[in-house]
């Protein structure tokens, strides 16, 4: 049997061919997202004729409801604008008074160095605890708060209460657990752990509901719970993200330390803010040099860790 | 006592369509039965069925004497303990080793507490080995998955499935994925064990000469309906036009694709017994066509 085409290709507006008009290109950023289903055509209809020509044309204007869309997002972001308060004349006018952060910044106090390297490594235990829990901890609420592990009702309930634990800053933990268990590392390494919960088991959530569905299915169906079904079929599949999520973690928390550091939980935020709150930027250049490397060896870490366990 | 019984089975989703309209057949122990018919026709909606995972709207079905219709979770969790089922697109977690998977298919007969742990008794690895030795698959136990070919993990797929100790094995167009050479490896590897462990085994297949040459039985699905049962010698052209060409009427001349793997089949099969000569097989295809 020979393959003939019914009706072959003779560009019908004699236009120059393109790589995709700009119309279509336009649509791409924007559509699938807000303009819902595209229009359905009925095979030897005028309508898929006349469509036919708009397709052929390399380069269109963005239709009407692209333009919508593009004037709002534009007015968005105006608006956004508005409430910043920008003023780059500001930026340069005003710089030189920062002269004197700058020059002590050059010259830092290498005096607190070793002080330095001891709070940041206090830093990175209070974050490595810190993580691992608020990892283990998020780990059954993720599955909880997906939707296609849990029932509709727990999943509506446990998303609003990690919404809640979003909210709540770990600063605000930090004050809470200085005024529970004291100051120190131990109330960061708590407000760490409540601070990143709420966040991490947001985005275990979101991995569990991205899994490919049909190995879950495959194990559902040899008869199995849904729990041996979580721990054999789901965690698997989501573990490679979980893992960077958690990596991750571990550096952000390092490199926010000075958050708990203000009210006084463990940690190289201590320094870095009585360094501030005396003036001596020539020590808080220490300080902040010591994250830096502690942020490098994470990096490493975290690099040799992914490729031995993906 | 049959396997499968399925009286009057009629299956219509909540959006109003009905996929299966009346649907009867029973298959005893033992039996390798191909389903064919067009797609959308209904077979895999009828695997489906028969597994549990989908509730029935009308009509009987009794698969290894559980009845599916008014179960409860319990008993449709015990049902598909005993049931084995094949996808076509294998379906294994592919960061777990061939073994891990096959291991998931005794999740069903594990405790609560020991399926947490992931900890399976030496009774339950040992027949998840045995599993793999069957498919020939035991070399790549420790091989992780998703590194497989095709052709392996469907046959982890199947092993996977054995690991259950079914009495109903259910494959929804196992081979559809696979090269013709795999296809018929794997079609060969289920009917053996099929006879083997004297499992009745279902399976919905696109290919009818694979389907000719495999099954026990054929039984063909058109548009909800049971609308050829029988065996696969007498699969021919009559019932080629009821299950795919229902809704058309084809000259002999556009079928002649279809037909001719069919009638060659048939040939081969008379010329094994003797009845013709080879010389004679090319003239007897052009008067059967």
């Amino acid at each position: 049997m020979t393959l003939e085409n019914p009706r072959p290709f003779v560009p019908r507006s004699g236009v120059r061919q393109g790589l995709g008009s700009q119309g279509e290109r336009w649509q791409a950023a924007v559509s699938g997202v807000m303009f819902g289903r595209p229009p359905s055509f009925e095979p030897g209809t005028a309508k898929l004729e006349s469509a036919r020509l708009k397709w052929e044309r390399p380069a269109s204007f963005p239709g009407f409801r692209t333009v919508i869309w593009l004037a709002l997002f534009a007015a968005f972001l105006v608006w956004a604008w508005r409430g910043i308060e920008a003023d780059p004349l500001k930026l340069i006018r005003d710089f030189s008074d920062s002269n004197r952060i700058t020059r002590q910044f050059l010259d830092p106090d290498w005096g607190v160095l070793r002080q330095g390297i001891e709070a940041t490594i206090e830093t990175v235990q209070m974050a490595v605890i810190g993580i691992l829990v608020a990892a283990v901890i998020s780990l059954p609420l993720g599955l909880l708060a997906a939707r296609n592990v849990s029932h509709p009702a727990v999943y509506y309930t446990m998303r609003v209460l990690l919404s809640f634990m979003r909210c709540v800053p770990e600063l605000i933990w930090a004050i809470v657990f200085v005024i529970v268990v004291g100051l120190g590392p131990f109330a960061g390494t708590l407000a760490i752990i409540l601070g990143s919960t709420g966040s991490f088991a947001k985005l275990f959530a979101e991995t569990i509901e991205s899994v490919d569905p049909r190995p879950i299915d495959a194990v559902r169906s040899t008869g199995a719970g849904p729990v041996p079904v979580s721990i054999s079929a789901i965690l698997p599949q989501a573990f490679p993200l979980l893992l960077s999520y958690v990596l991750y973690f571990w550096e952000s928390t390092v490199r926010h330390a000075t958050v708990l550091g203000l009210v006084g939980a463990g940690g190289i935020g201590v320094y870095i803010n009585s360094a501030i709150g005396i003036l001596r930027y020539d020590r808080l250049a220490v300080y902040i040099l010591c994250i830096f490397v502690a942020v490098v060896i994470i990096d490493r870490v975290s690099a040799v860790l992914r490729s031995r366990l993906l | 006592m049959a396997a499968i019984e399925v009286q009057n089975l009629r299956k219509t989703f909540p959006n109003g369509h009905t996929a299966l309209a009346d649907v009867s057949f029973s298959i005893p122990e033992g039996q390798f039965v191909c389903i064919v018919g067009r797609s959308g026709a209904g077979k895999s909606t009828l695997m489906r069925c028969l597994n549990g995972s989908l509730p029935l709207t009308a009509g009987t079905a009794i698969v290894d004497g559980q009845e599916l219709i008014g179960m409860d979770k319990r008993e449709r969790r015990a049902l598909q303990r005993r049931v084995g089922f094949i996808y076509q697109e294998f379906n294994l977690v592919g960061r777990l080793t061939a073994l891990q998977n096959v291991l998931t298919g005794r999740l069903g007969y594990v405790s609560f507490w020991r399926s947490m742990a992931l900890f399976y008794t030496r009774h339950d690895r040992g027949l998840a080995l045995d599993a793999l030795e069957r498919v020939g698959m035991l070399h790549k136990a420790v091989q992780r998955s998703d590194l497989l070919s095709g052709g392996e993990k469907q046959r982890v797929a199947i092993a996977r499935a054995l690991a259950q100790q079914p009495s109903v094995l259910l494959a929804d167009e196992p081979v559809a994925n696979l090269d013709p050479e795999l296809a018929s490896g794997v079609l060969e590897d289920l009917r053996r064990i099929s006879k083997e462990s004297g499992v009745a085994t279902l399976l919905n297949v696109h290919n009818i000469v694979q389907a000719r040459q495999y099954a026990d039985r054929i039984i063909g699905i058109a548009q909800g309906r049971v609308v050829f049962d029988g065996a696969p010698g007498d699969f021919g052209e009559e019932a080629l036009r009821n299950v795919y060409r229902f809704d058309r009427e084809d000259s002999r001349a556009a079928l002649a694709g279809v037909l001719e793997p069919l009638v060659l089949l048939d040939l081969d099969r008379a010329l094994q017994e003797g009845e013709h000569r080879a010389d004679t097989h090319e003239r007897a295809l052009e008067e059967r066509l």
